[in-house]
């Protein structure tokens, strides 16, 4: 049972949160084909490295983030900050101008903890 | 009759309160503190059971927790471990794996058959032919050891805890103590965890001033705040310090499972004592050094009169000076540190008689004691990643390496005096504790959001602790003579040989196909000696055939605990409880109770086509959409249009997952401008709202629209029936005129006087209805106006039976039961309402294709025969064959109609109207359906919910 760090609710139990999988772009689908569409269906890569990859905590703050995990080891790194991206487009906060919402920030890393 | 020593100073035993019991059909007495093992011992027997493959008579060996020779059944549970379970008063405890007796065993001519039952019997000899498989399994369930379960015996109380200590010390022996006393003195919450009854660990059999040491020890820990679990293992230990306890202590229930995240894990889990191998070492009266000095010091029993002690260290010395004290002749000490050696016991099956020593020597006597080294009981280390190295000069394993949350103290780290392994503990204790506030730093900073942490991170506590030493011990595995190796499993060096010739000669191999170390003890007592015994075989060293990974749960728990108090919430609508009081069949959907129907579901039907109906359907999954952007939503998420929906109308959508699979359907109202009404099916409720949210957090978080799950906020009510707009219009002033409130339109407004109600019309069942959804507190007031207002009508309710059966007549599918997890849209006939002119929904290159494609079809089908209703999920087949073509989905007999009807998912070239199809029934008779025109048999052109 890993403990996943929610960038809102603190350290949880990974039951209290879904993993959605790995972050991967979905195709314009307007424009894609059946390879294209099926891969990004179905198709991971699953390195034993780092990915990055998209969570949901269902049971507390119920919001979806990116986290950067290692596959070998499970260590987390890279919290997410408001403005990191998320899932296949940019995680802000919806309608509600919340502090901090950087659209179009990419993930950095943030070596010290705390809402800078 | 008990026979018990002078009081002993250690002993454990309450003599003033005697606990009469019997053992065998025998009535015995014993005390209180007294395991059942003890007791029984006292009171002068010796024989616990008979061996699982051989049926040999066996004695205690370990007298604790891992013996394997004397797991008994208690009362009505079976599989009990005597050497670890206190005795309570009354109890009856019978032998287990004898048969007819523990005196007489038929099988035990097994054992003259040995060579039949060698490594891989069962294997080999019941594997042909395979029809006879179910005599065989007859024969070999006789032969299988274990207690009886009882059926009757009432369901017990087993509960489950989370905690989240700062450090966790798996072991309270002198230098787990010392860490968790340590590490409470440094701030941290410390939760302490010991497998055996008292803390103390090999202090508590030990002298006077050991114990002494130890209770001093214990007195400081519960003074410093520690929260101590007695009878209670460390399971295992995952990602995370993720620590499973099972605790047999608990004053209610039965078991407790506890789940620890623990900052750091402290493993002080001491050795296990090893057995020896040699000719006659499971004949009763062979025991280990820590049994008798238990025997002796904590229960005051004499384990028997004229002993042979072979002894390769200080827990054998130890225990010669306990036989002498408890009066026990000693015959013979050999010391196997030198060149002495026990070669075989003699004697009848149930007894030794004497014992053959090295050097052609045979001496006389009833007990034979081995103290020939230690295993170290890893598992949890194995569990953080270790793999343990074996050290050849000292006979055991020892850590490699293990995570900077994992730290290990006591025997598993080394050797040393008492007061060296407190202080080894007590550095590790604080260490854990000084880590632990480093890791609660690392976790709270990584998660930026929460609350915020002062400072920089601490740093990670370096290790700079004393290492303690090693002690050499001459590495004693087997004599010149073979033995028993597994006593759980009956498995002798002999066999182990003879696997490893036949090439089963790694250690994981050998170990599957002899059942080695596979028994209840699971390699506490024999993995080491497998491991000795193959690297002779192979002509290796023990480093280099390597050993088994241990893996959870380091000891049994019951099956009750791991189910424990389950958090499955039951669900019921505030018109729960007039359904109960009227007589309500109820049913679990989900996890909703819902009347199924309330006495006659077909009458139900008629009165709902007839007169007019009510049927509760608050399950229904209701989402509340905010905001200018709700029509953008709408579009990606279903795959019909909604730019044109005008405040005042409903309407029906589909809704398909990426990969063109039908996920959800349900109508959406709008309420005003901005201010949707989405209705999901009852089991969708949760997953649509995630999936919404999931759209709006991850793709398109410009958009303004929030989603408000409100399912259990409204009690949903559904009339229907042609009288249903007279009986609507009695408790509304809403204009309920058709021209004013058409179908697929909706209305707020006030409802038996109740303020804020939806009510739109819409029609599931095929009539004139109307879907109430009323705040939930006056459900249960609006679903009683209904009832008394429309009294004359003949207004009555009806349950899901009905609205299924009505569904069907209509041929409206349901998703999840007309549909599975590979139909895609164009399936259910919809193909009206997949936009592919929309710019983009979810699934939408998916169905581009599929829509070419030659899918399944949805079809409505009448049986010929009228009075058969295949069950849901027959088969329809190509006929003359079994090869499946499709399957019925739906099916049931209409009231309305007087016929069998159904819906059925068939290939294209059967989906034309009159197709005939060929359904196999359960009894393997097979009947015939016809393919309808229309998906409803009843009323196709919908004229009855238009009116
Ligand atoms: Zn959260």
């Amino acid at each position: 049972m890993l403990l996943v760090p929610c960038p809102h609710c603190g350290p949880r139990n990974q039951s209290d949160l879904r993993l959605v999988g790995a972050t991967v772009p979905r195709p314009d689908p307007n424009a894609t084909t059946p390879e294209e569409w099926g891969d990004y269906l179905y198709l991971r890569d699953n390195p034993a490295d780092w990915i990055e990859e998209t969570w949901y905590c269902r049971a507390g703050c119920r919001r979806y983030f990116t986290l950067t995990r290692h596959q070998g080891t499970n260590e987390f790194r890279n919290p997410p900050m408001p403005g990191d991206k998320v899932g296949t487009a940019t995680y802000t906060t919806i309608s509600v101008g919340s502090s901090g919402s950087q659209p179009g920030a990419n993930i950095e890393p943030h070596t010290t903890g705390g809402a800078s | 009759m008990t026979e018990r020593l002078q009081p002993q100073s250690g002993e454990v035993i309450d003599r003033s309160t005697p606990l009469p019991f019997v053992w065998n059909g025998k009535e015995c007495t014993g005390y209180v503190g007294d395991t059942i093992a003890s007791a029984i011992m006292a009171n002068g027997h010796r024989i616990f059971a008979r061996s699982m493959k051989y049926h040999r008579p066996r004695g205690l060996l370990t007298a604790d927790f891992w013996d394997p020779n004397a797991f008994v059944q208690v009362d009505d549970d079976p599989n009990v471990r005597s050497g670890h379970r206190l005795l309570e008063v009354g109890v009856t405890v019978s032998p287990q794996n004898v048969w007819p007796s523990l005196d007489v065993d038929v099988k035990a001519a097994n054992q003259l058959v040995g060579r039949f039952l060698s490594p891989g019997f069962y294997y080999k000899t019941f594997i042909h032919p395979q029809k006879l498989w179910p005599a065989y399994e007859k024969v070999l369930s006789t032969f299988a050891p274990g207690g009886e379960v009882d059926i009757e015996t009432p369901l017990a109380y087993h509960d489950k805890r989370y905690t989240h200590p700062d450090v966790v010390v798996a072991g309270g022996g002198p230098a787990g103590m010392a860490a968790a006393l340590a590490a409470a003195e440094a701030g941290a919450s410390v939760l302490l965890v010991e497998h055996e009854h008292g803390l103390g660990g090999h202090l508590r059999w030990g002298s006077d001033e050991e114990r002494a040491v130890a209770a001093d020890l214990e007195a400081k820990v519960r003074a410093a705040g520690v929260e101590v679990l007695t009878d209670s293992t460390v399971t295992g230990r995952y990602e995370d310090n993720w620590v499973g306890i099972v605790q047999r202590s608990h004053p209610i229930a039965v078991e407790r499972l506890i789940k620890a995240r623990a900052k750091t894990l402290v493993v002080a889990a001491g050795l296990i004592e090893r057995p020896y191998v040699f000719a006659g070492n499971d004949r009763p009266g062979v025991m280990l050094s820590g049994a008798v000095r238990r025997l002796i010091n904590l229960y005051a029993v004499k384990p028997g009169e004229r002993a042979v002690v072979f002894s390769a260290n200080d827990s054998g010395d130890a225990s010669v000076a306990d036989l002498e004290r408890a009066g026990v002749e000693i015959a013979a000490v050999v010391d196997g540190r030198t060149t002495g050696n026990v070669i075989a016991t003699h004697g009848s099956q149930k007894a030794i008689k004497s014992v053959e020593l090295s050097g052609g020597r045979t001496v006389e006597a009833d007990l034979l004691v081995t103290a020939v080294g230690w295993t170290a009981p890893t598992s949890l280390l194995n569990m953080a990643g270790d793999r343990p190295v074996y050290d050849p000069a000292v006979a055991r394993f020892f850590p490699s390496g293990t995570p900077d949350n994992v730290l290990v103290t006591g025997g598993l780290a080394g050797d040393g005096t008492l007061d060296q392994l407190i202080e080894h503990g007590s550095a590790t204790g604080s260490l854990a504790a000084g880590r632990a506030v480093a890791i609660a730093h690392r976790l709270q900073a990584a998660t930026v959001r929460a609350a915020a942490v002062e400072g920089a991170e601490p740093d990670l506590a370096a290790d700079v602790r004393t290492p303690l030493g090693r002690d050499p011990h001459p590495e004693l595995f087997r004599s010149t003579t073979h033995g028993i190796v597994d006593y759980s499993e009956d498995v002798g060096s002999k066999d182990l040989v003879s696997a490893a010739k036949e090439g089963y000669d790694s250690v994981e191999l050998l170990k599957r196909y002899t059942t080695a170390t596979m028994g209840p003890a699971q390699g506490k007592l024999e993995t080491v000696n497998t491991v000795a015994v193959l690297a002779e075989a192979r002509g290796e060293t023990i480093a280099e055939v390597g050993t088994t990974i241990w893996r959870p749960p380091y000891a049994p728990i019951t099956l009750g605990a791991l189910a424990g108090r389950i958090f499955e919430p039951e669900r019921v609508s505030s018109i729960h409880p007039w359904h109960v009081a009227n007589g309500a069949k109820p049913i679990l959907a989900g996890q909703w109770i819902r009347p199924e129907h309330y006495g006659d579901p077909a009458g139900e039907v008629t009165n709902v086509r007839t007169n007019v109906g009510i049927i509760d359907v608050t399950p229904l999954g209701k989402l509340v959409l905010d905001g200018p952007d709700v029509p953008k939503l709408l579009n990606l998420l279903y795959t019909n249009s909604w730019n044109k929906l005008d405040v005042g109308s409903v309407r029906y959508g589909l809704m398909c997952a990426e990969d063109g699979v039908v996920m959800d359907d349900g109508v959406t109202g709008r309420l005003s401008e901005n201010r949707w009404l989405m209705t999901t099916t009852s089991s969708g409720a949760g997953s649509v709202w995630e999936w919404a949210e999931n759209w709006l957090q991850t793709a398109h978080p410009d958009w303004e629209v929030f989603v408000t799950p409100v399912t259990t906020a409204y009690t949903s009510i559904n009339v229907a029936g042609p009288k249903s707009r007279e009986l609507m219009s009695r408790l509304t002033d809403i204009d309920l005129d058709p021209d004013a409130f058409g179908y697929m339109k909706v209305r707020t407004g006030e409802i038996a006087g109740v303020d804020d109600c939806i009510m739109w019309r819409i029609g599931f069942t095929g009539e004139l209805s109307y879907e109430l959804h009323v705040p939930a507190g006056y459900g249960l007031h609006v679903w009683e106006a209904l009832l008394e207002a429309g009294a004359d009508l003949g207004v009555a309710p009806f349950g899901l039976e009905a609205q299924r059966i009505m569904r069907i007549e209509k041929g409206h599918f349901i998703v999840g039961q007309d549909t599975d997890g590979l139909t895609k849209a164009p399936t259910t006939g919809l193909q009206p309402l997949i936009k592919l002119d929309k710019d983009d929904f979810v699934g939408k290159p998916e169905l581009t294709w599929a829509m070419e494609q030659d899918l399944p079809v949805l079809v409505s089908v009448k049986m010929t025969d009228k009075t058969i209703v295949p069950p849901e999920a027959s088969q329809i087949v190509r006929p003359g064959t079994n090869e499946i073509l499709g399957r019925i989905t739906s099916s049931r007999y209409s009231p309305t109609l007087g016929e069998s009807i159904g819906l059925a998912q068939v290939p294209p070239e059967l989906a034309s109207a009159g197709s005939e199809l060929t359904v196999v029934l359960t009894s393997g008779e097979r009947t015939t359906a016809v393919v309808q025109e229309h998906h409803a048999h009843f009323d196709p052109e919908g004229a009855r919910l238009r009116v």
